[in-house]
């Protein structure tokens, strides 16, 4: 019987389509920049309804590309209305230009867990998530952050080396606590 | 590469495993049928666009056609054309006249024709376009008057 129902269950359409094949993406992606999962929603749901009010795309890449960079831009116009100017992206430490060496090149992350580093991750300020998130999880290099935050190439960077030191301390402090 | 870097590629399916918030697709399925209903476009007949479409071309045209008309004054080629018209005409009608006054109309419809220098060609370039356009109606008005007259004495020749 189940069998007749679903030969007889529509198609889904090809809004559902699209829908079901990029919307975990862009939430997790939202989500890694707000730390809010109703917020992480709603861009989710702006970013896609934003794409079929103009769907103009060749490929699924071409398609993937401009979805990643719409939702990320959304997310951070979100963080800036929410966040006051001092905790923001730009405040002035995340400015800075200062070059500075990545002492934590050889780190290894043994013996540390992704629960572990998703918790450490949601403590950061939110300026040094969104640029962790960028070039870790969406693959951007600094260059393309740098369009897309307004900073500095040499900041981001800057602020790449101490968000992942804020990390590895923050891990290594979890684990002498033991 | 970096070893949080491939860290995190080696992990990120766990990293991606929490449950999004329940009813999302719902949600998102009710925004898009409102959205889509905001940018419904209207149904409009064949007629109408037909309507609008032959509206767009008038105008167009208009300006062309204005233009056209504006140039053609100030070079005085219309008034120009309306003189070589009348011309034909009087030429026609003093076809059965005595020769010498056929020839002496033809010579006072050459006098009237006749322009060695157009006068558009005489006026300078600091006259405006609406000035050029008074003078040159003048200049052919006379003229016009002239060949009406004349258009006037040979059909009063004709009919005797």
């Amino acid at each position: 019987m189940n069998q007749l129902f679903s030969t007889f269950r529509r198609a889904p359409s090809r809004e559902e389509q699209t829908y079901d094949e990029c919307h975990k993406r862009l939430y997790y992606t939202s989500m890694r920049i707000l730390n809010n999962s109703m917020e992480a929603e709603e861009v989710m749901h702006d970013t896609l309804l934003k794409y079929f009010a103009r769907e103009e795309f060749g490929t699924a890449k071409e398609r993937d590309a401009w979805l990643t960079r719409v939702c990320i831009n959304l997310s951070i116009d979100r963080l800036r209305k929410r966040k006051s100017d001092e905790n923001l992206l730009l405040s002035e430490e995340l400015k800075s230009s200062m070059t500075e060496s990545d002492s934590h090149e050889e780190y290894t992350f043994h013996g540390v867990t992704v629960n572990q580093i998703r918790e450490v991750i949601q403590t950061l300020a939110e300026g040094y998530r969104i640029i962790l998130s960028l070039v870790l999880f969406e693959g951007y290099d600094y260059e393309e952050i740098a369009q897309i935050t307004g900073l500095k190439e040499v900041s981001v960077r800057t602020q790449y080396i101490r968000g992942k030191a804020r990390i590895i301390e923050e891990l290594e402090k979890r684990k002498s606590n033991k | 590469m970096d070893n949080f870097k491939e860290y995190i590629d080696n992990n990120r399916s766990s990293f991606e495993n929490q449950n999004l918030p329940a009813g999302h697709k719902e949600r998102f399925m009710k925004k898009l049928r409102a959205q889509k209903s905001e940018t419904k476009v209207v149904f409009m007949p064949y007629w109408a666009k037909l309507a609008v479409a032959s509206a767009v071309v008038i105008m167009l045209a208009i300006p062309v056609f204005v233009n056209n008309r504006i140039s053609k004054l100030e070079s005085g080629e219309y008034y120009a054309q309306m003189l070589s018209e009348q011309s034909d005409r009087i030429e026609k009608m003093a076809v059965n006249l005595e020769p010498g006054e056929k020839l002496n109309i033809e010579s006072t419809l050459r006098q009237l024709e006749d322009e060695t220098v157009p006068i558009s060609e005489q006026l300078p370039a600091s006259v405006t376009g609406k000035e050029r356009r008074e003078i040159i109606k003048g200049y052919y008005t006379n003229k016009l008057e002239g060949a009406e007259r004349l258009e006037k004495y040979v059909a009063s020749l004709t009919s005797k």
